[in-house]
């Protein structure tokens, strides 16, 4: 199926959500994660060809808010 | 309007940028947990202090992308106001929150209102002027 590839910049995102993400979505897609110097490039290829731009678009919500959530953490509240 | 905020749609995406120097990522943040479940988000570093919003539609009802975007723009200051708010008032906060916890005056004043109940209990009436209640069966 078809591979899409993103980059998550972190000074954005937070490298613990962008795995929380992927382990949440394991069963939706296959990912491959790379390391850069600044970001974290992923690889995702949807299992389900018709439900693919979803997916993606879910799993990247879903890093938004792990990353809200594990900020606000940081900074000593809760939500 | 889209001149006055500058976006362009394709893809039904739309793509805005905003500057982290007028909005702060905990205002970007705020305005994006209130917002994830209407819309899809993600955001990408277009340069040092940039950032753009990539911004889709959940479903196809309901109001439109430029009209999504500019509630996401309102929210957005909105949070901004909160945080400097925050931000400006944290010094006092954090004073009134010490008074309030490690003031000992106040307790003072209660145990010492809750003592002098306890010695005027165990004083005789003077006048020994008989009430009720004390009065037994002899």
């Amino acid at each position: 199926m078809a591979k899409t590839n993103l980059s998550f910049s972190l000074s954005i995102y937070k490298k613990e959500a962008i795995e929380e993400a992927m382990h949440a979505y394991g069963a939706y897609a296959r990912f491959s994660l790379q390391e850069e110097p600044y970001a974290i490039a992923i690889e995702i290829e949807p299992l389900h060809e018709a439900l693919a731009t979803k997916i993606i678009d879910s799993f990247c919500n879903h890093v938004l808010f792990e990353t809200i959530i594990l900020h606000r953490k940081e900074k000593g509240g809760a939500l | 309007m889209s001149q006055e905020i500058g976006y362009e749609i394709s893809d039904q995406t739309i793509r805005y940028v905003i500057d982290e120097t007028v909005y702060p990522l905990d205002a970007i943040y705020g305005a994006s947990y209130l917002f994830v479940d209407r819309c899809f988000l993600f955001f990408g570093r277009a340069e040092d202090q940039k950032i753009e919003i990539h911004m889709k539609k959940r479903t196809d009802g309901g109001e439109s992308l430029d009209e999504l975007l500019g509630q996401f723009c309102n929210e957005l200051l909105n949070q901004v106001i909160r945080f400097r708010l925050a931000e400006s008032t944290a010094k006092i906060r954090e004073y009134y929150m010490a008074r309030a916890f490690l003031s000992h005056p106040a307790q003072n004043s209660i145990d010492s209102l809750l003592a002098e109940l306890d010695a005027e209990e165990l004083e005789d009436d003077e006048l020994e002027i008989s009430v009720p209640w004390e009065q037994g069966d002899g």
